[in-house]
């Protein structure tokens, strides 16, 4: 039987892992260990840099008047209409509005549900001017492979592969299937492995969650970035998740609040909480160029 | 710069001085500090317990004449907005905590000027005549000067006569950062120096007393400051070994006159490895989850802690500066088990006292702290007219 060590050995020489290593990997309590393993993946891939994407969140009923601050590095509109020509229609005016901006919309599994094929909707929201679909979520997807491949044939990108709720499966059996659709479609720019819904009561633990983001690191190592949300795990787990193996925040407000003066402001705390974590904040756009 | 030599005393269950604790903590990554604490808290207690205590924080009072700049809880006298807490409310207090498996009341509160030597004893004494089984973990060093400074007795006559009327232990309050140049910015050179807050402690060590001691970082202070708030307590751990316990948490700056941000979530993993260092004859370290949330408390037993803290039930100080987190002992005892470790409820000496109490009878669930009043109502208690006044307000509020 392999111990962590071992395993250690075999992420430090660059070697691939296998199921009993990810099996070690998955019983492991000692969650410094997994941590350090993470991080060192981690800096191979993108040094001390840690990127944030500045996102300006869309309502769908008030597409048609927004006014995008300069500083979004993405448009979003997160619900679903429930036609494809709504959609169509949102994707429209939210270009409008975003101008040279990328513009993120809809969920994977949802645009699955509208009564036109899958690939017809891609189509036609590629042809509206959409960039990026916002994200989908991997454990609700009932053939993933087929539907990430719709994405890549209809000629976008995938902003971020998600996870809705707590998987029952062993989480490594997640990360090596992240790793296997990534292997066999390479269109998985970012992988966020925190579940987006929160059960408040009874919330997920500091220790899963950040065991959670080594092993995506460790297990996950052909998909670019480890994503975390700045907004919806809170500051504090987003900055630790960064020394766990996480290289990216995303959903930082494109509206600076600096009524409480700069050192308050909702930018400056990402910057300062992502060097107080030892790494050099790098801001991008939606589509993962650097800004400024 | 280099910390393996360090890190090597550190493993061999060497000391740091002041030079090496600078050292890692501005060169040793993360988790390297964060091996070495568990290294630490794994000698320590080799078994696979971790801690809590269920109790309740009681702020008696929030009319205080110290002013820190770093508070946002505290009223001046003579403010609408002033409280003071019942005998009967305080009875109230105990009966709810008696009735989640409570065993002490945390009792801290403001520098009230109208607030007698007697209304303590009074109030301890009653506590006792109760409640002879429930302890009392009250009044923080600068609150035992504050006592000894307005009823014009020395620090250890105020300690005798509270022992006497039914103190059990101390906490260990308004330490902040024990350098004078950073209380003085912070305003809480007044209400007691670095030396008088070690005093009290002393005495109370050599009384047979055991207090905790805390830090509060994050405001005003260097990291030399921080280390030698460090320092200092563990000379007097030398002297007395009166400390049960370390807790550490980051200032919280909301509605305080000084402002501000808050230390990071890193911050405050990486100050708390850096404590389970340096205090190497201080036993036990409490995770601060009521300033860190419960994620990062729980991520706190990875990194030195081995003690949960307190469920809790009431707090009022930390909540007005902008911190709302809440653990019931469900919820404690949940991040415990998930973190690998066996939960035991413990007392204020750290003894244990059993298994988790929900698990032995039904106890309500507690999805939010309480706080001193429900109302938010102001005012003092109608008893207080039979105590003396200092102030020009607290005696026309008691019609004297």
């Amino acid at each position: 039987m392999a111990s962590i060590e071992d395993v250690a050995d075999k992420v430090r020489a660059g070697d691939s892992l296998s199921e009993a290593d990810s099996h070690v990997l998955e019983t492991c309590r000692d969650i410094i260990s997994l941590g350090m393993l993470a991080d060192t993946i981690r800096r191979g891939l993108h040094g001390t840099a840690v990127t944030y994407l500045r996102v300006f969140d869309l309502e769908l009923s008030g597409v048609g008047s927004a006014v995008v601050p300069p500083a979004a590095g993405e448009v979003r509109i997160l619900e679903t209409p429930a036609s494809l020509d709504a959609a169509v229609a949102a994707v429209t005016s939210a270009r409008e509005a975003a101008g040279q901006i990328p513009l993120s919309a809809f969920c994977l599994l949802e645009l699955s549900k509208l009564p036109e094929p899958l690939p017809v909707v891609l189509a036609a929201l590629k042809g509206a001017g959409l960039d990026l679909l916002t994200h989908a979520p991997l454990d609700r997807l009932e053939s993933p492979e087929q539907m990430l491949e719709a994405v890549t044939d209809a000629g976008m990108q995938l902003a971020r592969l998600t996870i809705d709720d707590t998987p029952s499966r062993a989480w490594t059996a997640v990360c090596r299937d992240v790793a296997v659709h990534q292997r066999r479609l390479g269109s998985i720019r970012a992988f966020a492995p925190l579940s987006r819904n929160i059960d408040r009561t009874q919330p997920t633990t500091g220790y899963g969650d950040v065991k959670r983001v080594a092993l995506s690191r460790l297990l996950a190592q052909n998909v670019s970035t480890i994503q975390v949300d700045w907004e919806r795990y809170g500051p504090k787990l987003a900055q630790v998740a960064l020394t766990f193996g996480a290289d990216d925040i995303d959903s930082v407000t494109s509206v600076d609040d600096q009524s409480q003066g700069h050192r308050r402001a909702p930018l400056e705390e990402v910057r300062r909480g992502i060097a107080a974590a030892g790494f050099d904040p790098a801001e991008r756009d939606g589509r993962f160029q650097l800004r400024g | 710069m280099k910390t393996e030599n360090i890190e090597r005393r550190v493993l061999e269950g060497g000391r740091v001085s002041v030079a090496d604790a600078l050292v890692l903590y501005q060169h040793a990554p993360t988790h390297v500090l964060g091996r070495l604490a568990d290294s630490i808290r794994r000698r320590k207690h080799p078994t696979s317990t971790v801690t809590y205590i269920i109790d309740r924080n009681v702020n008696y009072t929030n009319v205080c004449v110290a002013k820190c700049n770093f508070c946002a809880f505290y009223r001046e006298v003579g403010s609408a907005d002033g409280y003071v807490l019942g005998f009967d409310e305080i009875f109230r207090k105990i009966d709810e905590t008696i009735e989640v498996g409570g065993v002490q009341l945390l009792l801290q509160g403001g520098h009230n000027p109208d607030l007698p030597i007697t209304w303590y004893e009074d109030l301890f004494r009653a506590v006792k005549a109760r409640y002879p089984e429930f302890r009392l973990h009250a009044l923080s060093p600068p609150e035992v000067v504050h006592i000894s400074r307005m009823s014009r007795l020395s620090v250890a006559d105020v300690i005798d006569r509270l022992i006497a009327a039914g103190l059990d232990s101390i906490p260990g309050g308004g330490a902040e950062i024990l350098v004078d140049r950073v209380r003085r910015l912070l305003h809480c050179y007044d209400k007691a120096t670095a030396d008088e807050w070690l005093d009290v402690m002393r005495q109370a060590h050599q009384r047979g007393l055991r207090t905790t001691a805390t830090m509060m970082y994050g405001t005003v202070e260097t990291l030399e400051e921080r280390v030698e708030h460090m320092m200092r307590l563990r000379d007097l751990q030398d002297e007395t070994g009166g400390f049960t316990a370390f807790i550490t948490w980051s200032y919280q700056p909301q509605h305080t006159e000084l402002g501000g941000t808050e230390a990071t979530g890193v911050d405050y993993l990486r100050t708390l490895a850096l404590a389970r260092i340096v205090l190497d004859n201080v036993d036990n370290l409490q995770a601060s989850w009521v300033t860190q949330g419960g994620k990062v408390g729980q991520l706190s037993l990875a990194f030195g802690a081995n003690d949960m803290g307190s469920v809790m039930i009431e707090e009022n100080v930390v909540r007005a500066a902008g911190a709302a987190y809440c653990m019931d002992e469900i919820e404690i005892v949940r991040n415990i088990e998930d973190a690998g470790f066996v939960p035991k409820r413990r007392n204020m000496h750290y003894e244990i006292l059993g298994d988790p109490i929900f698990r032995e009878r039904e106890v309500p669930r507690m999805l939010s702290l309480a706080t001193a009043r429900a109302d938010g109502a102001a005012g003092e208690a109608a008893e207080l007219r039979q105590y003396p006044a200092r102030s020009r307000a607290g005696r026309q509020n008691r019609g004297h």
